[in-house]
């Protein structure tokens, strides 16, 4: 019962989206704009106070984990490095992009060469647990468009048949990613009638 | 112990004790501060009828409590004549007298009712006199008291049962035991009367009967023993006969371990006197009270229970030690464990009888007779609860209520616990030669009523008031002591399952799936895990080094593309048409929808292009709905911008920035991208999204890129569409692509390669990269193949075996 | 200049052989580069939102002197305020005012994007392969393959069913089938979406193993 003004609040708001959609130049399209801005704003402070909470916890960490404690101090002293350097110098300061930079496009990187490694092993073990005839579509698939993907037939201009062959090839994936397109579609339509109609309300936790 | 008694007793003549919970509250405490009980009922109706003697009674309570105590110098005199005896020894012959005239009535009552199954409840009113023997002691010192001013000032509406041969006058009935439970200023001069009487044994010298009153000698004459059917005081007698007829003890509360501490060792030192006064030989005084057999005895002897019948036999024989043989064991089991057993068996046996009746007189448990008889009753407490162990009984009934307080009409309609046999045992007997008195009406307004009625009880919902412990005093806060009163035995259940067949196949199949869980788990861990480990070292090695290799081998030969994606044609031609079709520079809107991850890719997808709109000095706006993508934008034409040193970065590359809130975030910035502008560079943005000539879109992620494609379509469906996609997120875009809302796209490295060499750019990293990712590509596809023929082998191998064993 | 790019290299060099080290086991190593990675992250982020999303949107416009934008400007901010008492147990559902407005407007977006910019325009793109005015008859097959394959994708992702509406074994067995030849396009597309994430990583680490070549050439 209590949340029956926060949920009229949210079927409003939804609705002014839609209506200023519906019919532009008119006032309800303002009202969209500003809830739009409205939106953006307090997603931007939402995202704010997630971080808050994320350093309140590693600064909690570092008193009551000895063990982690390390660790969170590095994460502390990388934020306040970090969140400093750019309130201080302003983002456009020189150490404060390229330290950030380096920082994340080089582990988020590794991370990845990392996954490239467990993704080997992976292909080794493609056929331990999984012997259906899904898991033997998925690795024929997947031999294929490794192939197809990394251009490795287009050096070989010699075959006139290969052109058409690898265009079907290529059109194999539509059909299924149609498919998974309009199925997450659906299910994003449903999920944001049910959250209009107030049957769902993910915003009461 | 003399000297800690007077002062305990003077501590608490100024406090009053709660006659319901027993708790000390202050002298002028209106209602008790444990179980908010009257400390001060109010009989207003008939407070006037109250004679002038109790009225100064009330009046001056402390200064009939120094008399006691300090008037009476010689009291505690060794030459002390009869007439100046002391109040304690004329009570201890009152209550021998008391005694006697009990059994007297008893033997009467037997003859007419024999043995009634009534009095449940009663020794939990025993129980709560017991369990205070402080007040009720000092409630007995301070009848004494009362006794005195009786005899000095009081006409004949009561009297009391006089043993004739005793010639003691027991001015102690059972109406001013009731009196005194009403007054509260008694209570306080009682405890200190009765700790400074506690002392009193050692000095006591017998009195003869010189000592009586006159008045009670008068008295004593005009009655005979025997005929208490005639006494005005049948209501008295009445109700003891009810308590000495019966025939099942009730349970007693007033064992040893529920006296207070302070009291404890006053009870062991009038032992000790008690043990002295045995060796020494009693008192003339005691003796002499021990060989009166009362008359009452010898004519009424016949109906009485057994277990009375040889405490009269052993009180006819009281002047030889009993044998053990004659008790019932239940006595002398208990009292060859206690100390005061070396008295004498028959003293005890009295006392056992006497604490029973004085007990039930509500107030007067006679803690004067210097201790003897409050240990002896005691013991005869813990007798009768040895004996009805496990009887539970509620706290207060109305059968606990003396008969001379049952002739309350109201108190007689009230049916507090609906007991039955309770009722029957109060009612009336038709028969019974001792007909029920009326009692005078101040008599009646002082009776104690709410003090053994449960009003309070029904007030406070019968909550049980903790007697010890730190909660003592507070009332129901042990909750589950009243459950425990209430206990009944679980409900037995059934330990077997009713399920279906079904449903018992059902958890067997659910067993098995765990059990071979476990099996695995257990039993092919460590095999697994070498193998897992052998084969996560040499496959990550095996392409590492082959990478590598592939590296550091740079050949002059490089396979380049020759068949090229579609799409990435149509972004090709597209580009070339923004560069050499307008006139203008180019406005791109670069969004960014990466994390940083696929940071090489998309650097090598990107420079080539780059490169290209910046031969045509293009104005780029950075923005992005993930936080890390327009740092990562800059980079990217920072790292392209190194080959067009012309280009000017700060003019002509502006950072919109971060877009949060998704969809609506990316639905506001089409609406108007104004609000979002960054504003260092606003000169170089275009005033709203329809002016720039294209999106160029750099994405590792395609929910990312759908949001935007999806938002784009919506809202402005005309905008040329170029999307730079790193392989991981090329299928899922490709049917954008399909249904025209991707003009152009640059996916991967292979599309990379088809647009370098479509621009015929010369790039050597993309082309080490190329050669790189043939390689990769190729170990990916052996350890495929590999493992499938591998695990086929196993599998094959596996079931062979079964059918060759 | 170029010494300040080598402290970048270096730290860069570092921390790729910091997560790199987790190759062989999850070491205090691999643990420090990323709790530097979060730290760093999140720093950055906020900057971003201080400088890029708060400054402009929120504080600035008190100062713009435009009352409608202030009234708006306040509005905002009193949300935010209460998107604060989140941290509060006693307070926190005021709270769910600002994520009521936050939720309801992101479903609208989401509907109307989903509608116009994936339902219909997909729809809209796989008819076009049957219509007989456009000159693709040869794309006819492969219509009705994408046709087929997403009728038959969609129905194998139909894990939920109506219990008023009972099947027959028949409708069953169809049933059955139905969902294992969507299983085939699934194959293919999830088989399609492996390869190219394989491609991705094994991009990254063609991208870090250069990374390390060049840098330990440069000495």
């Amino acid at each position: 019962m209590k949340s029956i003004p926060v949920t009229i609040l949210a079927i409003l708001s939804g609705i002014v989206v839609l209506a200023g959609f519906f019919f532009p130049g008119t006032m309800l399209s303002v009202f969209r704009i500003y809830a739009l801005e409205l939106a953006i704003i307090l997603a931007a402070f939402a995202s704010l106070i997630a971080i808050a909470n994320l350093i309140i916890v590693h600064w909690n960490k570092i008193f009551s984990e000895p063990r982690q404690s390390f660790y969170s101090a590095i994460l502390l002293a990388g934020f306040l490095c970090i969140f400093f350097a750019g309130i201080i110098f302003t983002p456009a300061n020189t150490f404060f992009s390229k330290f950030s930079a380096t920082v994340i496009f080089t582990v988020e990187s590794s991370l990845l060469a990392l996954l490239c490694l467990s993704l080997a092993v992976a292909c080794f073990k493609l056929f331990q647990k999984r012997k259906s005839g899904l898991a033997v579509v998925f690795g024929i698939s997947t031999i294929i468009f490794l192939l197809t993907f990394s251009g490795f037939f287009s050096t070989a201009i010699q075959f006139s048949w290969l052109k058409p062959f690898l265009a079907i090839i290529n059109s194999l994936p539509l059909a299924g990613a149609r498919g998974i397109l309009l199925g997450i579609s659906i299910g994003a339509i449903v999920t944001g009638l049910r959250v209009l109609i107030g049957a769902d309300r993910p915003y009461s936790g | 112990m003399a000297q800690i008694a007077l002062i305990v007793a003077k501590t608490m003549k100024n406090m009053k004790i709660c006659p319901l919970c027993k708790k000390e509250n202050l002298e002028d405490a209106a209602i008790c501060i444990n179980c908010g009980f009257d400390l001060n009922p109010s009989f207003s109706a008939d407070q006037p009828d109250q004679p002038d003697w109790l009225e100064s009674f009330r009046n001056d309570p402390e200064s009939n409590v120094r008399d006691s105590l300090t008037s009476d110098p010689n009291s505690s005199g060794l030459d002390s004549s009869s007439e100046d005896s002391p109040d304690w020894l004329a009570r201890v012959r009152e209550r021998k007298h008391v005694d006697e005239e009990f059994e007297a009535i008893q033997d009467n009552h037997n003859l007419q009712n024999p043995v009634l199954p009534n009095s449940k409840g009663t020794n939990e009113l025993i129980d709560s006199f017991r369990n205070n023997s402080l007040s009720t002691s000092a409630e007995n010192a301070g009848a004494d008291d009362l006794i005195d001013r009786l005899r000095n000032a009081e006409d004949d509406n009561y009297s009391s049962e006089i043993s004739a041969e005793s010639g003691l006058s027991n001015k102690i009935s059972s109406e001013d035991a009731a009196d005194l439970t009403i007054d509260d200023d008694w209570i306080s001069r009682f405890s200190q009367i009765e700790n400074s009487s506690s002392e009193e044994p050692q000095k006591v010298i017998p009195k003869n009967r010189g000592s009586i009153p006159a008045w009670i000698q008068q008295q004593a004459a005009d009655r005979t023993p025997g005929t208490t059917e005639d006494s005005p005081e049948n209501p008295v007698a009445e109700w003891i006969e009810k308590y000495g007829t019966r025939d099942e003890p009730a349970p007693e509360s007033g064992d040893e371990s529920k006296i207070p501490d302070w009291i404890q060792p006053l009870d062991d030192e009038d032992t000790g006197d008690l043990e002295n006064g045995e060796e020494e030989g009693f008192p003339a005084w005691l003796a002499d009270k021990d060989s009166l057999p009362p008359a009452s005895m010898e004519t009424g002897g016949q109906s009485q229970p057994d277990w009375i019948d040889e405490i009269n036999q052993q009180t006819v024989d009281e002047d030889q030690p009993a044998p053990e043989e004659i008790l019932p064991d239940w006595i002398t089991e208990d009292s060859s464990e206690d100390s005061s057993e070396q008295v004498s068996t028959v003293l005890a046996k009295k006392d056992i009888e006497e604490s029973e009746v004085k007990k039930t007189q509500s107030k007067a448990p006679l803690k004067t007779t210097m201790g003897l008889d409050e240990n002896v009753g005691k013991k005869a407490g813990k007798i009768e609860s040895d004996r009805s162990e496990g009887i539970a009984k509620p706290p207060f009934q109305l059968d606990q209520v003396p008969s001379w307080l049952e002739n309350n009409e109201d108190l007689i309609n009230t049916s507090f616990f609906e007991d039955k046999e309770t009722k029957e045992a109060f009612v009336p007997d038709s028969t019974n030669q001792i007909e029920p008195g009326e009692l005078p009406a101040w008599l009646k307004a002082m009776r104690p009523l709410e003090a053994i009625i449960p009003a309070i009880s029904r007030l406070t919902e019968n909550k049980h008031i903790e007697r010890s412990g730190p909660l003592a005093g507070l009332k129901g806060v042990l909750s589950s002591q009243d459950s425990n009163q209430t206990y009944s035995p679980p409900p037995m259940y059934t330990s077997t399952l009713n399920i279906t067949e079904k449903e018992m196949n059902q958890a067997a199949i659910l067993d098995q799936l765990f059990t071979e869980d476990v099996d695995i788990q257990t039993k092919h861990n460590p095999i697994v895990d070498i193998g897992a480990f052998i084969i996560r070292l040499i496959i990550p090695i095996l392409l590492v080094g082959l990478l590598v290799f592939s590296s550091l081998t740079q050949t002059g030969l490089i396979e380049r593309p020759i068949l090229f994606p579609s799409e990435t044609v149509r972004f090709a031609s597209i580009i070339n048409g923004l560069i050499l079709n307008s006139e203008a520079a180019p406005q791109i809107l670069v969004v960014m929808e990466s994390e940083g991850a696929s940071q090489a890719e998309l650097e090598i997808l990107t420079r080539s292009v780059f490169e290209r709109l910046m031969l045509k000095d293009s104005a780029l706006s950075i923005i992005s709905s993930t936080p890390n993508g327009t740092l990562l934008g800059e980079n990217l034409i920072q790292t392209a911008a190194v080959k067009h040193p012309g280009y000017d970065l700060d003019k002509r590359v502006t950072n919109l920035g971060y877009l949060p809130g998704g969809s609506s975030g990316i639905q506001g910035f089409l609406l108007d991208n104004s609000e979002t502008i960054y504003p260092s560079a606003i000169d170089e943005v275009p005033d709203s999204f329809s002016n720039f000539s294209a999106v160029l879109m750099i994405t590792d992620n395609a929910e990312s890129a759908k949001l935007w494609i999806e938002q784009i379509t919506l809202h402005r469906p005309q905008t040329v569409m170029l999307v730079a996609a790193a392989a991981q997120s090329v299928p899922m875009l490709m049917p954008y692509l399909e249904s025209n809302q991707i003009d152009g796209m640059e996916a991967g490295l292979y599309g990379a390669a088809s647009y370098a060499q479509l621009i015929q750019n010369e790039d050597s990293s993309l082309w080490s990269f190329w050669n790189m990712q043939k390689t990769g590509v190729s170990v990916f596809i052996l350890l495929i193949i590999a493992g499938g023929l591998w695990y086929l082998a196993q599998f094959l191998l596996k079931s062979k075996l079964p059918k060759s064993r | 200049m170029i010494q300040a790019q080598l402290i970048w290299s270096i730290i860069s060099f570092i921390l790729t052989l910091m997560v790199m080290s987790y190759f062989i086991k999850d070491n205090p190593l691999f643990k420090l580069a990323t709790y530097l990675f979060v730290g760093v992250t999140t720093g950055y982020i906020a900057v971003i939102l201080v400088y890029q999303v708060f400054l402009p949107k929120l504080i600035n416009p008190f100062f713009s002197g435009d009352q409608q934008q202030i009234l708006f400007v306040g509005i905002a901010f009193i949300l935010c305020l209460l998107l604060l008492t989140k941290f509060s147990s006693r307070f926190n559902r005021w709270g769910s005012i600002p994520m009521a407005i936050v939720v309801g407007v992101g479903a609208a977006t989401i509907i109307l994007g989903s509608i116009f910019g994936t339902f219909f325009p997909q729809i809209d793109s796989t008819s076009d392969y049957f219509q007989l005015a456009n000159n693709n008859q040869g794309n006819f097959l492969l219509g009705l393959y994408v046709l087929i394959g997403s009728i038959l994708t969609l129905l194998y992702f139909q894990f939920t069913t109506i219990p008023s509406i009972k099947l027959s074994n028949n409708d069953s067995k169809l049933y059955r089938t139905i969902r294992s030849a969507g299983k085939v396009f699934i194959g293919i597309t999830l088989g399609s979406i492996f390869a190219s994430v394989i491609l991705s990583a094994l991009m990254a680490l063609i991208g870090r193993i250069d990374f390390l070549i060049t840098f330990v050439k440069s000495f």
